[in-house]
């Protein structure tokens, strides 16, 4: 029986949603926050006061890498041990908090005070290695550090220990200078802030497209898809409402920009989300914020207020008649509701499973209404588009890739952090601004780790926009640059990539569930030396027949990446056969 | 495709036109009655001028595309689709329950593939045997997401859905529970679809490979949707049930079943059959040859209506045989006795209905069809337990629900599964419906809501009718009906400003001493919304047996020939005397009795009876009077496939077949004719009905009966205008014929009283309020109810001799409430005395809320603590229908004393 304070509030989450089911996720976060974990008889009341079937509850609660369906530790101890994190020392992180404990992966200590579990790329990939504790990041750990943090928890401390992520911007647009508090709204206003918007308001809805339009601006989730083209799909004249949602579900391994902005300047994207949605004609807008996000959703939340409050957002945006307003939606850990259907799906109080395409969700998207999903960076653009219209923004960057870009470098670099520069930027400035690549080159990751890696030879010479990246044979994507020098060997790098989409599949299609799978104990037994003879050329032939057959691009996701990995790099590969 | 050009339909997909062209392209997640989904990537085509493959079962057709379904780059994705699906080594064929029925291994068959290309560990998961009729070996499970989607889209049973995530995916029920203990109701619509043998059926489990059964295309005996199953058969063995999904969309059951059609047929295989006929001789039965038998029958029958007169003797006829066995029989009762005294159970379920509809609209039939649920804008469901007495059809109406909007008013004292998903559920007292329905009627009159138009059309009667509403006013029914006004008044806004509306209805309004007055209320509500004649729309009495429509339809009622020809038309007795070679001076010209009243009737009026698939024993209200009636019958013949408690009461018994043993055609409730062919061989020495009654006749000195199902078919459509188009050929191994069909080039009627009722103008009927003829006092305090379980069917006989049905519900209960369980001191599961003023039963306590407070529910399955002991046997006095639903009773729990 559920007591009566959490029904209540889950009755008030579910009212707050166009459809009820869409409260499943977050009232799942409220039972957890209260018990530790979802107990297993909450399961009937939450499938009653959401409107969905006791199986569906249970199945979204075993979904969710964040939901715990049994009790577990006091203190969850959740280390990233994803791709970045493990070339920037997370293993010794690992193995210390494991002596210290003396518990395992997945284990619990007898006195019930921790749990140790691995997790993936937390997106903090340029402060790694990192310590997710319960709700709260511990960036920039070291084995000292984090015995020390296990200490302080032993006393039931969580200690404050600030992190700074080191960023430059050319371009001042994404990323202005910022302390360790978000920019509140009242500065962002001194400096221009929400002036985009009442110019916005000033155009027709048409006008304000268009100009998103002119800019050539695209996609900035690891697509790329123009997003003007985007919204033009949306259908005229439709008696559904439409809605427009910003995917902050910042996943993709090497990724950590969103971030940024989320954290530290939250009114840049609640600006961008009001014009966009004028321009669409969305009245309801979602973040749809990854789980591992929690304090930045609660800052985006009081930014929310905040833009409430002073008439920016609400019923009424700024006294201009329009109605927008915003939903800060925190999802529960699954990589796959970075794609937009999936996310839709999720948002709906579903298994984030993603759909079949067509139809597209500008015509059937949340609710079956006509839909905008578009990543963090995209929608912080708009202001400055429509600020310094579109040409402006088009005079920034390379043909065919307007505008600034975030790129986040990590792993085998001096100085990891995220900068900003006009798309079209060399590699090598990137690198250079994040103090040189530590040690010898090997390889790099230039679009975050569903972008096929690059050679020392590949990567020279090599621009970062779309055009020049698909030159050289590989993709953009989200700009999350990681740097492998030659301590590392490939085998355990594929190996530890396709381990993180067979984690991450959905399990809807057959390739990329049993594939994934399958690709993964290949590759394991390779490594462990129980590689046979035609294990790499199946490893191959499995990457090039799944690549274009999934019912999502995960299955490309790690399709085209392993397939670059060990082809590149076949001599390793071939080296392990028994 | 594939260099051939083919003609297809705007809309199709690349999938249907393969299929409707013989091109193999294998499809293990999309299903014809579910779509597609996408999930199994083994449809993948190449199209000309679209990059990559695209999945066939998703992709429309456009004018003059170009399509590869084996291309190189399609095998190599369906072999990689197949290898990834053997890898873990968990698909082994050899005692595989599907063997030669597998989609997987067809797709491996048409590669070559002969093992996979590669294995590696598999998943170690047990099989879950906790179903009573279903195995879950899911290591054989491809996650296609068929068995999920049809538990959620297609039978609506919301059990299944899948947990976890990536290669740790499962199907899971409930949260996940093992499947016996979640809220799986054994429909086994995921066994049917599913492509591999992750699901399979129990109790068949080792008999026989698909490729060893004969499929016979039958009717299910059960219920009056009228399901048209594919049963497998084996060395004249019934092994188990396929919804037939041949030409599904047309059938009334649209390919799915319930746990009774899926599982409970294998009675007809039960040790306890009848196998030769019985007399009995010193008290005890002997087993005695046919001719032995039906010389007694013939004599004693003979002999009672000589020595008594024609209207000493009565036969009871089934609403479980076929058209043509009723028709056998009712010709017997008229032609042979002498008698209109030629009744069957109907009289205790729909009498009201038929009577009731037709004095209103000139037809007592429903008036529209199951599949029309979707339709509808409203549907009003009141006095139906759809969901467990009309299961498939139950799942049709949630679906409407759920999918297209449909808004759904429930009235009925009870938490069934629809008002669950009611959008207004109003819990009246039982035996108040007049009040709460004609105070509806009122509330929607005063705010102008009625169809004046088609009141004044299609209607009359409105002065005497509108005169009678003075007496419902909303707190005179809010008082009667404990509905408080203001939900009443939200459910009369919806039901007539709504839209298109329908109303189903079923036990609840008719099994009442004012039964008759019931239905014409809902007649009433429907008339004055204008709500007949069109799709959607209708007055929709759900039958509940597989053929007591057609027993009516048959004439074997007291008061009509077959088609409603009434017995006191000279005209009409003089065509069937023509008929029947028959001297017309001779034949019964009064109405005859009824179940009820011959029952009533044993020892003084009613000398002798022969009773055929009835078991009155049980389903008759006050069973110790009953029994007491029985024994003093001078001669009691009874024919059926068990030695029921009615029965166990005979003279002789005369063994019948199942319906897998007979050929012959079941009307449903929708007035859907369809024709169900023998599957299996005769069980032991037991005979057709039919020929049954044909050798006692000819015994009789009427040697004419017809000798085959046909022939007894022709003579039905002679003498039987809305019959008259409806033969064999016209509706074998298809959708059946809805009367009327008068003649061979009628192709039915889905839709009655279009434009006019069958009388010209309906009645609106002007109701004085009665109530219930007994209800609570101080000894006995509660109300009992009655009604059905999902699980078990009518008096058991045929449900409670069902391994998978029994296994299920072993036992009867009675619902009680938290709060009188409380206050009686009973716990769930706890044993309970119940007693009327008529007789008392022990049974098991079920403490849930589905009842409310002061009501008490207990079904009427199991003869060893009958329902039936506590009922009323108060009649309705135009349809003498038994007042089951209402009487009064008290519970009090066994203790070691009692």
């Amino acid at each position: 029986m559920m007591k009566s304070t959490l029904r209540k509030q889950i009755e008030s989450l579910a009212a707050g949603y166009p459809r009820r089911s869409s409260a499943l996720i977050p009232a799942l976060w409220a039972v957890q926050a209260e018990h530790g974990y979802v107990p297993r008889d909450h399961v009937p009341e939450l499938a009653e006061l959401t409107g969905v079937t006791d199986a569906h509850v249970y199945g979204v609660l075993t979904y969710y890498t964040m939901f715990h369906d049994k009790p577990i530790g006091r203190y969850h101890l959740q280390v990233d041990t994803n791709i970045p994190a493990t070339l920037m020392g997370a293993g010794a992180v690992l193995e210390r908090i494991g002596r210290v404990l003396g518990i395992g992966e997945g284990e619990t200590t007898p006195d019930g005070m921790f749990t140790l579990s691995c997790v993936e790329d937390l997106a903090s990939c340029a402060t790694c290695p990192v310590v997710q504790v319960n709700d709260r990041y511990y960036e920039a750990m070291t084995p000292e550090k984090v015995e020390k943090l296990i200490e302080n928890l032993r006393k039931d401390i969580l200690p404050d220990w600030p992190v700074e992520t080191k960023c430059a911007s050319e371009c001042r647009i994404l990323l202005r200078p910022r302390g360790d508090q978000p920019v509140g709204l009242a500065e962002y206003r001194r400096s221009g802030g929400y002036g985009a918007l009442a110019k916005a308001l000033s155009l027709p809805r048409a006008d304000v497209q268009k100009m998103v339009k002119d800019s050539y601006l695209r996609g900035r989730g690891g697509a790329g898809f123009p997003t003007g083209v985007k919204w033009g799909f949306l259908p005229a004249g439709s008696e559904k409402p439409v809605y427009l949602i910003c995917n902050a579900d910042e996943g993709e391994p090497g990724t950590f920009k969103d971030r940024q902005i989320m954290e530290f300047d939250p009114h840049l994207l609640l600006e961008g989300m009001a014009i966009s949605g004028y321009a669409t004609g969305a009245e309801l807008g979602f973040i749809y914020i990854r789980g591992e996000f929690g304090w930045i959703a609660q800052r985006l939340e009081r930014a929310v207020v905040e833009a409430r409050n002073e008439g920016v957002l609400g019923g009424n945006v700024l006294g201009k008649g329009v109605r927008f307003d915003v939903i800060v939606h925190r999802g529960a850990g699954a990589y796959v509701c970075g794609e937009e259907t999936a996310l839709i799906e999720s948002l709906e109080g579903k298994r984030g499973n993603p759909r079949l395409k067509p139809p597209f969700p500008a015509v059937v998207g949340l609710y079956g209404c006509p839909t905008v999903v578009n990543n963090v960076e995209t929608l912080a653009c708009v202001p400055h588009i429509v600020a310094k219209g579109p040409e402006a923004f088009r005079a920034i960057g390379a043909p065919n890739s307007a505008g600034p870009k975030l790129f986040g470098v990590s792993g085998h670099v001096m100085k990891p952090g995220v900068f900003e520069y006009p798309l079209g930027v060399p590699l090598a400035t990137v690198l250079e601004a994040a103090g040189g690549v530590r040690g010898v080159l090997k390889a790099v990751i230039v679009g975050g780790l569903s972008a096929p890696i690059l050679t020392v030879d590949e990567a020279r010479g090599l621009n970062l926009d779309y055009d020049s990246c698909v030159k050289h044979g590989t993709m953009l994507g989200s700009g999350g640059i990681v740097v492998v020098n030659d301590t590392v060997g490939m085998p355990a790098l594929a190996l530890r990539t396709i381990e993180f989409y067979a984690h991450e599949s959905c399990g809807q299609c057959t390739p990329c569930r049993e594939g994934s799978q399958v690709i993964a104990k290949l590759l394991k037994r390779l490594v462990e030396g129980r590689g046979e003879a035609g294990d790499v050329d199946r490893v191959l032939e499995l990457c090039a027949t799944i690549r274009g057959s999934t019912l999502c691009p995960t299955g490309d996701a790690f399709a085209m990446p392993v397939q670059a990995m060990v082809s590149k790099f076949r001599g390793e590969f071939d080296a392990l056969v028994r | 495709m594939d260099g051939r050009t083919l003609d297809a339909v705007a809309g199709q997909t690349i999938l249907d036109v393969a299929r409707a062209n013989g091109i193999y392209i294998p499809a293990l997640c999309w299903h014809p009655r579910l779509g597609k989904a996408g999930r199994c990537r083994a449809c993948l085509v190449e199209v000309e001028g679209v990059r990559g493959l695209q999945t066939a079962c998703s992709t429309v057709v456009k004018d003059g595309m170009k399509v590869q379904t084996s291309s190189e780059s399609v095998l190599a994705a369906r072999r990689m689709v197949v290898n990834l699906l053997l890898a873990d080594g968990s698909h082994n064929c050899m005692s595989c329950e599907t063997n030669g029925d597998c989609e997987l291994q067809d797709m491996a068959y048409s590669l070559g593939i002969e093992k996979p290309a590669f294995t590696v560990e598999g998943r170690d998961v047990p099989a879950d045997e906790s179903g009573e009729g279903i195995v879950r070996d899911l290591k054989k499970c491809i996650h296609c997401g068929r068995c999920v989607s049809a538990c959620n889209h297609a039978v609506m049973h919301e059990v299944l859905d899948f947990g976890w995530r990536g290669g740790d995916c499962k199907v899971i029920c409930d949260d996940d529970k093992p499947m016996g203990d979640s809220s799986c109701v054994q429909c086994g619509e995921c066994v049917q679809v599913c492509p591999v043998g992750a699901l399979i059926f129990k109790l068949s489990r080792g008999k026989a490979r698909a490729w060893e059964t004969e499929v016979k295309r039958v009717v299910c005996p059960y219920c009056g949707v009228g399901c048209v199953i594919d049963m497998h058969v084996k060395d004249g063995k019934y092994l188990w049930s396929m919804a037939t999904e041949k030409d599904w969309q047309n059938l009334p059951n649209q390919g799915m079943l319930c746990v009774k059609g899926r599982f409970g047929l294998d009675y007809v295989n039960s040790p306890e059959r009848l196998t030769q006929p019985l007399v009995r001789r010193n008290g005890k039965f002997e087993p005695a040859s046919w001719d032995e038998a039906l010389d007694l029958v013939a004599k004693r029958l003979g002999e009672a209506r000589d020595k008594h007169g024609p209207r000493a003797v009565g036969c009871f006829s089934s609403a479980k045989v076929t058209n043509e066995e009723n028709y056998a029989m009712m010709r017997f009762a008229r032609a042979v006795l002498k008698t209109n005294n030629v009744d069957h159970c109907a009289r205790l379920c729909h009498a009201s209905t038929v009577a009731g509809l037709a004095t209103v609209f000139g037809s007592g039939a429903m008036t529209n069809s199951m599949q029309e649920a979707a339709q509808s804008k409203v549907i009003l469901v009141t006095g139906s337990n759809t969901t467990w007495c009309h299961p498939v059809f139950g799942g049709m109406i949630k679906k409407a629900v759920r999918e297209h909007g449909v808004k759904l008013i429930v009235v009925d004292p009870r938490e069934t599964d629809l008002a669950e998903v009611a959008h207004i559920h109003l819990r009246q007292k039982s035996g108040s419906d007049v009040a709460w329905l004609m105070g509806m009627q009122r509330m929607i009159i005063s705010e102008g809501w009625h169809n004046k138009v088609y009141i004044d059309e299609r209607c009359e009667g409105w002065d005497e009718y509108a005169k009678s509403l003075d007496f419902y006013t909303p707190e005179k029914v809010e008082e009667l009906s404990g509905i408080p006004k203001e939900r009443l008044f939200d459910a009369a806004k919806l039901f007539a400003t709504g839209g298109r509306a329908a109303i189903y209805f079923s036990m609840g309004i008719t099994q009442h001493s004012h039964g008759v007055d019931n239905v014409k209320a809902c007649a009433n509500l429907s008339l004055i919304t204008g709500n007949l004649g069109f799709p959607g729309g209708g007055v929709n009495p759900l039958r509940g047996q597989v053929n007591v429509q057609g027993a009516c339809d048959m004439g074997a009622l007291p008061n009509v020939f077959s088609g409603y020809q009434p017995v006191i038309n000279d005209d009409v007795r003089r065509k069937f005397a023509e008929a029947w070679g028959l001297d017309f001076a001779a034949m019964d010209k009064e109405v005859g009795m009824t179940v009820t009243t011959m029952v009533e009737g044993c020892g003084d009026k009613i000398k002798a009876l022969y009773i055929m698939g009835e078991n009155p024993m049980v389903s008759d209200p006050n069973l110790n009077h009953v029994a007491e009636r029985l024994k003093k019958l001078e001669f009691l013949a009874v024919q059926d496939i068990f030695l029921t408690e009615t029965a166990a009461m005979a003279d002789v018994v005369l063994p019948g077949v199942s319906f897998a043993e007979k050929t012959g055609t079941y009307t449903n409730t929708e007035r859907r004719v369809q024709l169900s062919r023998q599957a299996i061989p005769a069980v032991g020495q037991a005979r057709q009905d039919y020929a049954i009654i044909a050798d006692i006749a000819a015994r009789m000195g009427c040697a004419g009966f017809p000798r085959t199902p046909e022939e007894i078919n022709q003579e039905v459509r002679k003498v039987t205008p809305s019959y008259g188009g409806i033969s064999f050929d016209r509706i074998d191994n298809g959708p059946g014929l809805r009367w009327p069909c008068p003649n061979a080039d009628h192709p039915g009627t889905p839709i009655l009283h279009v434009g006019k009722f069958t009388r010209g103008k309906a009645v609106l009927s002007g109701i004085a309020y009665r109530a219930p003829a007994e209800e609570p006092d101080a000894e006995y305090p509660l109300r009992l109810t009655t009604g059905r379980l999902l699980e078990h069917y009518h008096t058991g006989s045929m449900s409670r001799r069902s391994r998978v049905l029994d296994g299920i519900t072993p036992h009867g209960s009675i619902e009680i409430s938290p709060a009188d369980g409380k206050r009686l001191g009973v716990a769930d599961g706890e044993r309970v005395r119940v007693a009327t003023r008529r007789g008392a039963i022990e049974t098991v306590a079920e403490v849930t809320d589905r009842v409310p407070e002061g009501t008490v529910f207990a079904a009427f399955h199991f003869a060893e603590a009958a329902a039936n002991v506590l009922t009323n046997n108060a009649l309705d006095p135009i349809a003498k229908i038994p007042e089951f639903k209402v009487c009064a009773v008290r519970v009090e729990k066994v203790t070691a004393k009692c």
